[in-house]
């Protein structure tokens, strides 16, 4: 007997259930043992157990009602110090230039930056802090306009993680998983809660350079990647410059006409090919096609802010008429929101201080404090609050105590994994509240920690979703966010 | 037609799977019966039997696969369920085998496992068709009663009317602790479900001493650490939230009267913000609607018009329309269906106008309604009178008006209301909160009164590359359109009297380009500059003697003579790293010329260990092999921290010479000085052009 080629063996391995059920003499323990060796054989229509490849999330309905529908992280990469910002410590000034008492420390390891530094003097933050908002909390002077939205927003004061470096705790914080691998949050969203919109993607990241630490560590596109879920899931970053997202526009000599044509006649082929085998990853190949096609006018028409008035370029502040600038990403952001886009990720580089701290956090400060909270205010006057998740903070927190020389103006920090704060608004979050403490030295938490994991638990659940519930099966296993831990914080939900 | 047939055939398991059940239970019937040796003229039906129950087995196993895959069942339990029915179907053929051809004793071993084998696999079915809780949902002692947590009862419109204890204390307390302490089942002898049950207290006493929390058993039992072995809620269940105690606690503390009301109480700021965010339950869940169908859902979701259910627990249904300009009263018209069950709808930035407003009344459920940025006038408005449930109405971008304010006065619900950018006054709002004081109203944020004033950004000058030979053109970008851009060409500021920036500017020569951007409204930008150098002689080659760095290799060589300038960015691949050494690169001018600056485009950042040259020098060669020095410089070593900066090195030969060949030698640091942490390691020397002139 010949060898069938490959193509036709493939045809062959794809054959669905149509073709044994007209094939009686195989008889159905046939069939049922066929499937039980692979199931996709009998999958006729796509069914979610085994294809997370429609625009419709794997979850039919969800387990709660959701008080979020939409996110914008603004994630800041490089661990913001969180006695510059939000953890008021007056003790690590008082004892400026102290010894760390190792009752506090308790054995703690350090990275390899400051492990074989002789001495671990504390160092008191450089900036005041004044109460804001109806509860006095207190807020550092670098975040004015942060302090205008406290009753807005929520501080958590206690997060916590395990990872110490930067490239295993923002995966930990994006895909819960130190190793690399495994779907980012905003994936988990896609494949569980589908898509709102026909012609932007569901998850977009936009990425800005801070001005604190300009040379600070890149970052990379597997962290909104899509791990093991269908690749529809991933993120799409959309740059600044005239190609907002790579490969999208016709190439030069390609008219929209010609773009059009090709694709009718490319989708004739694909339907004749489902038609012959059934495979629901054509159809869902003819939708991304006809998705990108689309993207051709939505991208365009989102990433053109000229339409924008005089006033939200005051409120973002003058960086937001730049491309490319965190308050641009703000602005883009909002954008994003308005047109039904169900995850935006931000991330802001150059929170990494290890030294000329002072100098580098507060043009960091300055580049985050007012376009994040005009991106508050701006939702909410939009209505768009209250069902839109925004989170503002770092992979973990850094230490009370100056890595190389403290001086007088100067001193640096390395990085803390067992503190360190941020700040979530609308979406549900309880506002107006800060939530845990931090001991007088700010190295451990005393009440109300948050794990990383259950943060994302709270944040599923914001979303309607049972985190336990959410899962895919690769390799044998059972995956989830929140791998097999993580507790739901009652407290946080308005 | 076919598709899915598996699923069809699937639906048949519930009823296939009740025989092999029987005839397996027949056999052990008959078994027992025949075991003491009476009636043992019934053992000859067994191998009958046990044939009839291997083949309903298996086929109730295949049959039970095919409906997994519809996926609605709970993937673990189907995955148990799965796998111990396909055991089952396998131990009643093996029963089959060994009651033919083994011992009494085997088969009888067989029989009780495969026994076990149907239980569990019975036990895990019925629980994925009827929950986990369904045999235990009516034992003794279970109260299936679901009470809700702190809310308000619907019947009040604030809190302040509210009474403490039975509106708020009591609810609260019998959702979370009547499970044990009910009047069905009371531990510790108490009950908390009742106002008799706290004045009776329990097993160890009083519950409560007015006045005083801290001395109350019951407040006491609460605060306990969760660990402790007297802390209520026990383990395991749900704590109180920490607004929870201080409700309770400030109820104690202000005498725990069961009559009185919250306006009674001194007010306590702690307890007040839970107070205020108390909302009552909705009020949709006491009509009992049905769940939506899954079938109506489908049908809309065909039609291209999102439709959800929004959770498995309510049968409330979302539909999302927004930016769609082609809506019609047929479009949503074939909403109704679901009109019971809709309670959000999303119609932002679409072409509903008053009219289309008017076929929305058939969803009489509608609990939040989007209109923002659509035609919608205080006409509209009118038509949202019979939306009683409304909670949520988002008019901002519309032309709506005071007058239209009245139609919503009416609306007992309405609690959020949002008019940014309408004809809606101050005035006009007032009047409405006077009739609706819960109602919160979101006007927009007055820019002005919370940013200060705004300087415009900085406009960027762009330009292919920095340095250049013959021509370059200079473009100015600014993304505010219809923005000044003054700008000058030889340095000086550029004023309202420079000349204003159109069209592209070409530079012949070395430029330093100043720009400023003012606008109304604005404070004037910085004064951005960029400077263009015109390079006199293009160096045609450039050979290195210690190759840089692999992370930072640039395109090699060349990147030092592209005429491309870095930025700080020091992995931006314009600059070669030296880790530890020197440059030292000889540059082929392609024929004799005259040289009369070298230059040498440098970076530092002592955060990430790169520091200036400490010295530079200059020789010359015509043949290429033997060099003269004819020129030296030292630079002082960075003394300290600093932000990254870059800088250029010049090195003015003190008398011009002839050469075909220049070899320069850029000393770099070598390693870290002792003020820097990493002492002693070695240091990097950045570098992203060497031009010759």
């Amino acid at each position: 007997m010949n060898k069938p080629d490959p193509i036709e063996r493939e045809c062959l391995y794809n054959l669905n259930r149509r073709h044994f059920f007209s094939r009686m003499s195989q008889g159905i323990g046939g069939v049922a043992l066929a499937s039980l060796l692979n199931p996709s054989l009998l999958m006729g229509a796509p069914s979610p157990a085994f294809n997370d490849a429609s625009l419709d999330g794997v979850l039919k309905t969800l387990h709660f009602a959701p008080k979020a529908k939409r996110v914008i992280y603004l994630f800041q990469s490089g661990g913001p110090s969180q006695y510059e910002l939000f953890d008021h410590k007056p003790l690590l000034r008082k004892k400026n230039g102290d010894e760390l008492p190792d009752s506090v420390r308790q054995g703690q390891r350090l990275t390899g930056m400051t492990a074989n530094q002789e001495s671990f003097p504390l160092a008191g933050s450089q900036y005041d802090f004044h109460p804001a908002g109806q509860n006095g909390t207190m807020i550092s002077e670098l975040l004015p306009y942060t302090s205008k939205i406290v009753d807005d927003i929520c501080i958590v004061k206690s997060m916590y993680t395990e990872a110490i470096n930067h490239d295993p705790a923002i995966t930990f914080f994006q895909t819960g998983s130190q190793q690399p691998g495994r779907p980012s949050f905003g994936s988990w969203l896609s494949y569980g809660l589908g898509s709102m919109n026909q012609n932007l993607p569901t998850f977009c990241v936009l990425l800005s350079r801070g001005t604190g630490r300009p040379g600070d560590q890149p970052l990379y596109a597997r962290l909104w990647g899509n791990g093991f879920l269908h690749s529809l899931h991933q993120g799409v970053q959309f740059r600044s410059g005239k190609d907002p997202v790579l490969y999208l526009q016709n190439p030069p000599g390609v008219t929209g006409m010609t773009r059009r044509h090709w694709l009718d006649q490319l989708n004739r082929l694909n339907h004749l090919q489902q038609e012959e085998l059934g495979d629901p990853e054509i159809t869902t190949r003819i939708a991304q096609y006809e998705m990108a096609y689309r993207m051709q006018t939505s991208v365009p028409e989102t990433m053109d802010i000229s339409s924008e008035p005089d006033w939200v370029f005051k409120m973002y502040g003058p960086d937001s008429l730049t491309p490319g600038t965190y308050a641009a990403n703000c602005l883009l952001a909002r954008r994003l929101i308005e047109r039904d886009v169900r995850f935006v990720q931000l991330y802001h580089m150059g929170w990494d201080q290890h030294f000329d701290l002072p100098g580098a956090i507060g043009r960091q400060a300055y580049d985050t404090d007012q376009a994040s909270a005009a991106l508050v205010m701006d939702l909410k006057q939009r209505g768009l609050l209250d069902e839109t998740l925004v989170i503002w903070g770092g992979e973990f927190g850094r230490t009370n105590y100056s890595q190389g020389k403290l001086t007088k103006t100067d001193y640096g920090r390395d990085h803390h994994p067992r503190c360190f704060s941020l700040w979530m608004a609308g979406g549900g979050i309880k506002p107006g509240m800060v939530y845990g403490e931090t001991d007088d030295y700010g190295y451990n938490i005393v009440k109300d920690p948050v794990h990383v994991h259950d943060l994302q638990a709270t944040l599923l659940r914001l979303f309607g979703v049972d985190h336990e519930k959410l899962i895919f099966k690769h390799q044998g296993r059972r995956f989830r966010l929140t791998d097999v831990h993580g507790h739901v914080i009652d407290d946080l939900l308005a | 037609m076919f598709e899915n047939f598996h699923l069809f055939l699937g639906r048949f398991h519930p009823l296939v799977l009740h025989l092999p059940i029987g005839l397996l239970a027949g056999v052990f019937v008959l078994e027992l019966a025949a075991w003491r040796g009476k009636l043992q003229a019934l053992q000859v039906a067994v191998p009958f039997l046990l044939k009839l129950s291997a083949l309903t087995a298996v086929v109730s196993a295949v049959l039970g696969y095919m409906l997994a895959q519809s996926g609605d069942y709970d993937p673990t339990l189907v995955t148990w369920h799965q796998w111990s029915g396909i055991a089952l179907a396998a131990a009643t053929l093996a029963l089959l085998f060994v009651q033919q051809r083994a011992s009494t004793a085997v088969y009888q071993g067989v029989l009780l496992a495969t026994g076990g084998l149907l239980a569990l696999t019975g036990h895990l079915g019925g629980t994925l068709t009827h929950g986990s809780d369904y045999l235990t949902a009516y034992f003794p002692g279970n109260s299936t009663r679901v009470v809700s947590d702190l809310t308000l009862p619907d019947s009040l419109q604030t809190v302040g009317a509210a009474r403490v204890f039975d509106d708020l204390i009591l609810p609260l307390v019998s959702s979370r602790c009547g499970e044990c302490h009910s009047t069905e089942k009371q531990k510790g002898e108490l009950t908390l479900t009742t106002r008799a049950g706290w004045e009776d207290g329990g097993k160890e006493g009083e519950l409560l001493v007015a006045g005083n929390a801290f001395s109350s058993l019951f407040f006491r039992r609460i605060i306990l650490p969760r660990d402790h072995k007297d802390a209520m809620p026990p383990e395991g269940k749900r704590a109180l939230s920490a607004e929870e105690v201080a409700l309770l606690g400030w109820w104690i503390n202000e005498g725990a009267s069961y009559e009185s009301r919250v306006d009674d109480l001194e007010p306590d700021p702690k307890v007040a913000a839970a107070l205020d965010a108390l909302r009552p339950t909705n009020p949709l869940l006491a009509l009992d609607l049905d769940m939506p169908r899954p079938q109506r859902l489908q049908a809309l979701q065909e039609a291209g018009i999102a439709a959800t259910q929004l959770s498995e627990e309510e049968p409330f249904v979302s539909v999302r329309l927004t930016h769609r300009s082609d809506l019609d009263a047929g479009l949503l018209g074939r909403l109704e269906p679901l009109a019971d069950q809709i309670t959000e709808l999303y119609l932002g930035h679409s072409n509903v106008d008053d009219e289309l407003v008017t076929s929305l009344r058939a969803f009489k459920y509608l609990q939040r309604l989007h209109l923002e940025n659509t035609a919608i006038t205080d006409v509209g408005l009118r038509s949202l009178e019979a939306f009683t449930y409304l909670r949520y109405l988002n008019l901002y971008g519309t032309s709506v008006s005071d007058s239209g304010l009245d139609a919503l006065a009416v609306l007992p619900h309405l609690s959020n209301l949002y008019l940014w950018q309408t004809n809606v006054t101050r005035a006009g709002v007032e009047r409405l909160l006077a009739q609706q004081p819960r109602l919160t109203v979101d006007q927009g944020i007055v820019v002005e009164e919370l940013f200060g004033a705004s300087k415009l950004g900085t406009p960027q000058i762009i330009a292919d590359k920095a340095l250049f030979t013959d021509s370059l053109t200079v473009t100015i970008g600014f993304p505010l359109e219809g923005t000044a851009l003054y700008y000058t060409l030889d340095g000086s500021e550029p004023t309202d009297q420079s000349p204003l920036y159109t069209n592209p500017l070409l530079l012949t020569g070395s430029t330093l380009v100043k720009v400023q951007a003012r606008r109304e409204g604005w404070d004037d930008s910085d004064v951005g500059s960029s400077s263009f150098v015109k390079v006199g002689r293009a160096v045609q080659t450039l050979t290195l003697r210690d190759s840089p760095s692999e992370r930072y290799a640039g395109d090699g060589p060349a990147t030092l003579i592209d005429l491309q300038l870095g930025d700080q960015n020091f992995r931006s691949g314009a600059w070669l790293g030296f880790e530890g050494g020197d440059l030292v690169g000889t540059l082929d001018l392609g024929e004799s010329a005259v040289v009369h600056n070298v230059t040498v485009s440098c970076l530092e950042d002592v955060n990430a260990w790169i520091f200036y040259p400490v010295g530079l020098t200059v020789s010359v060669s015509e043949d290429g092999s033997t060099f003269r020095e004819v020129g030296a410089r030292t630079y002082p070593p960075t003394a300290d921290f600093g932000a990254a900066s870059m800088q250029k090195y010049i090195l003015s030969l003190d008398v011009p010479q002839e050469a075909r060949f220049v070899r320069v030698h850029v000393r770099g640091q070598r390693t870290l000085p002792e003020w820097h942490p990493n002492e002693g390691s070695e240091a990097w020397l950045f570098v992203d052009e060497v031009l010759v002139d």
